[in-house]
């Protein structure tokens, strides 16, 4: 009997249930979130007519679109720094033709397109970077994109026109930060910039890896902002980027490098450099420079040059510092994150932030943001 | 390992009788068997109904729900608004390879800070449900307990209706999900007929916005805490299962009394070695630690045997008991037997502590026994005689206990049920005692029938009493038990018998099934009331709208009746306000069933508040009703003003009442056909299928009671064959002289037989009256705390086969358990038995 | 015998009576006797004189109603339990007329049982049963059961264990009452036999066996429930 004793001991503690380990649900990286869609999707294959204000709408029929708003502002009274970001994702999980047509299409929370909405303020001196996300599904009035009135909404998240003006205004309330600002163009007169080739910009060799894509590379920004518990009153610059596409990244690409860059003798420069698996830049790579007066100069992955010169401390190694030189211009310049931690830390992961531009000399020659992604 | 000598002693003694040793870890194993099965099913069905509950419910802080469900805009406007951590939910039960499940449907995008154990954004199961179709996931055990893989298509049955689903993916086990389908809200309001409508918004809310959402509702909605609401709904199962506990008690008390006898056979037995122990120089103490110890491994064994028991009988039990809390909960099913340690522990310390107790008194003894070189065997029984009258005065004063505890007004369940056991451990404390007046009474009675072998069985059964004694108490103990619960059920048979009768009053009944208990009810076609009540041959009809409603302390079920002539008599208060009936229809009074009054406390006259279309409404309690129909309790309004407030005209239910004189199935017939007309699952049926229907669950739920019972009669009758078995032992030089005398072995075998059958005879006579009283415990106290029922009491004359029964099955047990001790002592030679000392 | 004898055991009105109200039957009602060291003394009596009573009174088995018994310079008759039982165990060995061994135990154990009750180790218990399993003749069976002896060697085994633990006194009830003459002898030399070491036990048997008396040193007599203090004379008792 005595020895019977453990093993029906045993026996018995075995038989209550064990507790299987919860997978832990991680980020998704952006590629990913965006996917690429199949052929069922429309396809960016040739290039189009832009006509505004309607193309500031949503564009049915691609797998992704997004209206990206970026800027730096200063603080009216203490002159502090910040950069504030809008990002609004407009899927559509589905194709539309692969859509079974609804049997019983009664339900109002039917949607073809669902939205994904990342909000973030940097506070230079305060050194902190906030950020929340929201998702909605477009039905019920939660999220979607009208022209009459022009807005684009996900929740409380606003981008809306005034007047003829889009962006107009921009809305998020979140947790810990807030901001609410008003916008209209430096110039008046000076349209949209169509980047690419017409608008047309190609992401890779195949057909259809491309995306529409235009900017309003130079609008002022005043308003309020709440951080940190605190209220301040704002103005700087910003930057709207709209692009729309079924197959925003190649295959075989692993993400990118973007900038967007205010330069203080009114000039604008956007770039995105490509990378391969390797981390080496694609031939794809592109982007424009613009002069004070509206001048546009394309650039191709030959006229740029970039380098990282400083990595994050922490895993994933976010360059943080560049180089960037375009020898046909002249242009030497050092672009430097203003805070090394500005990672989009919410269910996409990505490094989006405010940064310095610096010449050979080490002045501030300008500002802007720039967004990593693929690092993960 | 030095030689124990002494304990070698006495153990070697008790090896050359394992049978009692067996007999005695059997009965600890069959006390804590039960017990811990009890237990162990009661835990597992209540975790996972909380379980269930809680994961459905999430990490929400705050819940927002409305009178009849909400509009689908308010989730909109509540995001417009900024309060952000909102999840909207619609919900029914589903039908899905004949078992329940509950049909959740989710917004995937707004799920992450609520339910955890949803998979996350980026899988494909949440793409799989947003993609427009029929999908829905459903947990990994699940589907493969049903052998559903991802991919496959599903029938499930919807509120009657058949509908096809695709199971888009499996959640993950460990996780959660069991008993659900997960769907996207769209296709759940599409599967449920939901459209534009939500069960409930689940919230995560601070302070700040807590006090925001409250006036961005509606007056219909309102804002309560998940946590509580959960927490009563729970508990609704908490009296059926202590019922069963207690049930399970009485096993162990049983088991106890077979360890006991089985102690104190072995003791009597060793009286000599026990009495040259002491002479040698063995102390008092020595030899009661010795009889403890091995009372105690004998437990131990036992008891770990119970364990194992115990568990397997838990899995069957826990089958029986859930289906039971479906049956009367509409909840999810109960999952997998759960083997917390903890329950374990206990059931283990209960039985070495049974053990502990009921050895401790024939431990004494040994060490009490006197160290005299003859053993002198009359000694025991003669200090048994004495003491009986001081038992049988212990006894009187446990049952006087027993009616003063039951007699005290507002008790709770708990003190019926010491009450109870007060009533029978004292009962069975005077039984000895009782049981030798009766011998005394019936001797001549015996004598009259049988001759000298009567007077001698009479005589055996004195003579014998410290061995029979506890035997015969256990069995009386068993048998009072089957007839106190017998008659209970038999008077809750004829309670709801009567109720049935009463309360269908109609000849037929029309409904349409219901997709889950909890919301409301499909409604019957608009139109199809007057259809019915234009044929001729109808002569009345009452409607009726059954839906779920929040009161101030939370929901419960509301009946709105438009009454027929006849409906009026169908119902018995049992308290009741002048006017009562034109209050109703006013739209002043509500009228509760009894188990409602009974939770909420309330009596005629006073307040209820339900949440209507428009707010909170008051009515005033107009009457009490017996009602058994459930026994979370219901309340009834009159429908044209339920219609006004609610705003709900619909009908779900009708009664038809036939003219006389009518050919009943042809009318049937007509109605049936005019249904048939209807695109809508009509269900039309008679009071005659209802009462079998009813009274059809009814045996179920008490088929629990039945197992119970049976195993409690086996127990004793374990009981009785042991201590029979130390009798026969005890009396081999008796049988012996006998056989020497003359008697051939059929004779000696009679005799035997004779005397266990006086045993059973007496067990069984002395535990009708304690059965009676056990059963007015039960119907009058017990029952009552713990559902609020009134149930009618029935006079013994009017069960009297429960009585015959009982009377029939003790003397049967007795026989039975009789049978291989007789036969033993018969074959048992006469010389070996003269031959010792 | 050398030097004064000292006294072991010194009784003086014992009394006990049996039974309750009309019924009440005085066994003994003034026993007044000693027994010295290493003495044996035998104690006669008609059957059912009380002679059984009175040894189960001295061994502390059973309690007299008045009286004193002192031995060790304890007054037997006060103790209680456990002491009368402890006393017992360690001081006073008992040999019965049916035997009354262990029937589970072997010869060995019953014969070591009381050595272990005293708490001594092992080795010495073995080398002390079979010092006495010797003695009694019985080497050989230290292995078998008591319903493999016959009775003679089963009153042995009995004398062994009484004498196992050295006590002081022993006490034997009719010790050759249910053996035949030459068993009778052999288990009677072997209890008298003992007390020719020193530290002889003193030996008080109750007895009907001329043998029994013959052995011993002084004979003592119980007539109505009285014993009196006498030296008595041997040729006296034996005529009776």
């Amino acid at each position: 009997m005595r020895k019977l004793f453990p093993v029906i001991f045993a026996a018995l503690l075995a038989a209550c249930s064990a507790e299987e380990p919860q997978e832990s649900a991680g980020g998704i990286p952006l590629q990913q979130a965006l996917g690429a869609g199949g052929a069922e999707y429309r396809q960016v294959i040739s290039p189009r007519d832009f006509v505004f204000p309607r193309d500031h709408a949503a564009h049915d029929g691609f797998r992704t679109e997004w209206w990206h708003l970026i800027g730096t502002l200063q603080a009216e009274n203490s002159g502090e720094n910040f950069g504030f970001q809008l990002s609004l994702f407009r899927i559509a999980p589905s194709p539309p033709q692969k859509e079974t047509p609804p049997k019983n299409p009664r339900s109002n929370w039917r949607a073809t397109h669902i939205w994904m909405a990342h909000a973030a303020l940097t506070d230079a001196r305060g050194r902190r970077h906030y950020a929340d996300e929201r998702f909605a599904r477009e039905a019920l009035g939660l999220a979607g994109a009208t022209s009459q009135p022009l807005s684009v909404r996900v929740g409380d998240w606003e981008i809306s026109a005034r007047g003829e003006n889009f962006p107009g205004r921009a809305r998020v309330v979140a947790e810990d930060f807030s901001f609410d600002l008003s916008f209209a163009p430096q110039n008046k007169n000076r349209a949209p910039t169509l980047q690419g080739d017409a608008g047309l910009s190609k992401k890779g060799a195949a057909p259809g890896e491309a995306s529409y894509y235009y900017s309003l590379m130079r609008l002022s920004a005043s308003g309020e902002l709440q951080a940190g518990g605190k209220t301040f009153r704002a103005s700087g610059l910003a930057w709207l980027d709209r692009e729309w596409s079924s197959k925003p990244l190649a295959a075989g690409l692993s993400g990118w490098d973007w900038f967007a860059l205010h330069l203080n003798d009114g000039a604008d420069l956007m770039f995105y450099q490509l990378r391969d698996g390797d981390g080496n830049p694609d031939s794809h790579s592109a982007g424009v420079i613009a002069n004070a007066d509206g001048a546009e100069t394309r650039l191709t992955s030959r006229d740029v040059v970039l380098r990282p010169l400083r990595f994050s401390k922490t895993g994933e190694r976010y360059p943080l510092t560049w180089e960037m030189q375009i020898p046909s211009l002249q242009k030497n310049w050092t672009i430097h994150a203003v805070l090394d931690d500005q990672k989009m830390d919410v269910s996409v992961r990505y490094w989006e932030g405010m940064v310095e531009v610096k010449n050979a000399s080490g002045k501030v020659v300008g500002r802007g943001y720039m967004e990593m992604t693929g690092y993960e | 390992m030095v030689k124990d000598r002494l304990a070698l002693a006495l153990a070697r003694r008790l090896a050359r009788h394992r049978w009692q040793a067996a007999l005695s870890a059997l009965g600890v194993a069959l006390g804590v068997g039960v017990v811990v099965a009890v237990d162990l099913a009661n835990h597992s069905a209540r975790q996972s109904f909380e379980v269930s509950l809680r994961q459905i419910a999430g990490n929400a802080t705050h819940r927002v729900i409305g009178a009849r469900g909400l509009d689908e805009r308010l989730y909109a406007q509540l995001q417009r608004n900024g309060i952000r951590r909102a999840a909207p939910v619609v919900e029914g039960g589903v039908r899905l390879r004949g078992e329940f499940f509950q049909l959740l449907g989710i917004e995937p995008l707004a799920e992450s800070a609520f339910r955890g154990w949803a998979p996350p954004l980026n899988s494909s199961a949440i793409v799989g449900l947003l993609g427009g179709e029929d999908a829905v996931l459903m947990s990994a055990r699940d589907a493969q307990r049903l052998g559903i893989s991802a991919g496959e298509d599903a029938r499930i049955k919807v509120a009657g209706a058949e509908k096809i689903v695709r199971i888009a993916g499996v959640i993950k086990s460990g996780a959660g999900g069991d008993g659900l389908l997960l769907a996207d809200i769209a296709a759940a309001q599409r599967l449920l007929n939901r459209f534009g409508e939500l069960d409930r918004i689940d919230l995560i809310l601070n302070a700040s916005e807590v006090a925001r959402i409250k006036e961005l509702l509606p007056a219909d909605a309102r804002l309560v805490v998940p946590q509580a609401r959960n927490r009563a709904r729970a508990a609704l199962g908490k009296p059926f299962q202590t019922n069963l506990a207690a049930m399970s008690l009485l096993a162990l008390l049983v088991g106890g009394f077979i360890i006991h006898n089985a102690a104190r056979f072995s003791v009597l037995q060793r009286r000599e070695l026990l009495g040259c122990l002491r002479m040698l120089g063995a102390t008092h103490a020595q030899l009661f630690a010795r009889v403890m110890f091995e009372a105690l491994a004998l437990g131990l064994v036992g008891a770990l045997a119970g364990l194992l028991a115990g568990a397997w009988l838990a899995r069957m039990l826990l089958h029986l008991v859930a289906r039971t809390i479906r049956d009367l909960y509409f909840a999810a099913p109960a999952g997998e037997l759960q083997l917390p340690p903890e329950l374990l522990a206990k059931g283990l310390a209960l039985g070495l502590a049974l053990t502990l107790l009921a050895a401790l008194l024939p431990a004494l003894e040994a060490a009490r026994a006197p160290p005299q070189a003859v053993a002198r065997r009359s000694l025991p029984e003669l200090r048994a005689r004495r003491e009986l009258p001081k038992w049988a005065l212990a006894g009187g004063v446990a049952m006087l206990a027993a009616a003063a505890l039951a007699a005290v007004p507002g008790g709770g369940v708990l003190s019926g049920y010491i009450a109870l056991f007060f009533l029978l451990v004292g009962f069975c404390l005077a039984a000895p005692l009782l049981a030798l007046l009766l011998a005394r009474v019936c001797a001549p009675l015996f004598g009259a029938l049988f001759g000298f072998r009567g007077r001698f069985a009479l005589r055996g059964v004195g003579a014998g009493l410290s061995r029979t004694g506890p035997a015969l108490a256990a069995l009386t103990l068993a048998v009072a038990a089957t007839i106190g619960i017998g008659v209970m059920v038999e008077s809750f048979r004829a309670s709801v018998s009567g109720w049935l009768t009463q309360a269908l009053p109609g000849d037929l009944y029309i409904s349409i099934p219901a997709n889950s208990s909890r919301r409301a009810a499909t409604a019957l076609p608009p139109g199809f009331a007057g259809d019915v009540r234009a044929l001729p041959g109808v002569a009345a009809i009452s409607s009726g709208r059954s839906v779920e409603v929040e009161t101030a302390a939370g929901p419960a079920a509301l009946h709105a009746i438009s009454f027929a002539p006849k409906s009026y008599a169908s119902f018995h208060f049992t308290e009741k306000l002048p006017d009562l009936w034109r209050g109703v229809e006013r739209g002043e009074m509500t009228i509760i069933s009894e188990p409602y009054a009974f939770h909420r406390g309330l009596r005629a006259g006073d307040e209820v508040s339900l949440l209507a279309a428009g707010g909170a409404r008051a009515f005033t309690v107009g009457g009490i009703f017996r009602d058994y129909g459930s026994e979370r309790g219901a309340l009834i309004v009159a429908r044209d003003p339920y219609a006004r407030w609610w705003g709900d005209d619909a009908v779900s239910t009708l009664g038809v009442y036939f003219s006389d004189g009518n050919d009943a199935e042809n009318l049937t017939a007509q109605i049936k056909s005019v249904a048939a007309a209807y695109d809508a699952r009509i269900r039309v049926t008679s009071n005659r299928e209802i009462r079998g229907y009813t009274l059809r669950v009814f045996e179920r739920t008490f088929a629990i009671t039945r197992v119970l019972r049976w195993l409690v009669v086996a127990a004793a009758v374990l009981g009785i064959f042991s201590a029979l078995l130390a009798l026969q032992f005890e009396r081999a030089r008796e049988n012996a002289v006998l056989r020497a005398c003359g008697c051939t072995r059929g004779e000696v075998f009679a005799l035997g037989a004779l005397q266990t059958g006086v045993v059973g005879l007496f067990a069984g006579l002395l535990a009708l009256p304690l059965g009676w009283l056990c059963a007015q415990l039960l119907i009058r106290v017990i029952n009552p705390r713990s559902f609020g029922w009134t149930l009618a009491s029935l006079p013994p004359v009017s069960t009297p086969s429960v009585y015959l029964e009982a009377l029939a099955l003790a003397l049967f047990a007795a026989l039975l358990a009789g049978l291989y001790p007789g036969w033993r002592t018969a074959r048992a030679s006469p010389a070996a038995a003269l031959r010792e000392e | 015998m050398s030097g004064t004898p000292k006294i072991l055991l010194q009784a003086r009105g014992v009394a006990r009576a049996f039974g309750e109200g009309a019924r009440r039957r005085a066994v003994l009602e003034q026993a007044d006797f000693h027994i010295c060291r290493g003495e044996h003394v035998a104690l006669l009596g008609r059957s059912g004189s009380g002679k059984s009573t009175l040894l189960n009174i001295i061994a502390g088995i059973d309690r007299a109603e008045s009286g004193v018994i002192t031995m060790n310079d304890t007054d037997l008759a006060r103790l209680r339990e456990p002491a009368r039982t402890l006393f017992r165990r360690e001081h006073i060995g008992f040999v019965y007329q049916f035997f009354n061994l262990l029937p589970t135990l072997s010869v060995f154990d019953n014969i070591a049982l009381p050595l272990q009750l005293l708490r001594m180790p092992e080795k010495e218990i073995a080398r002390r049963v079979a010092e006495l399993l010797n003695a009694a003749g019985l080497d050989a069976r230290g292995g078998d059961y008591p319903d493999q002896l016959s009775g003679g060697e089963q009153q042995r085994v009995a004398i062994a264990r009484a004498l196992a633990h050295r006590p002081a006194l022993v006490l034997a009830d009719e010790p050759t009452g249910n053996l035949d003459a030459a068993a009778g002898r052999r288990a009677l030399k072997l209890l008298v036999g003992a007390r020719d070491t020193k530290d002889a036990p003193g030996l008080l048997t109750a007895t009907h066996s001329r043998e029994v008396a013959r052995a011993a040193d002084r004979v003592i007599v119980l007539d109505g429930g009285r014993i009196s203090d006498g030296g008595g004379d041997k040729q006296e008792q034996l005529a009776w």
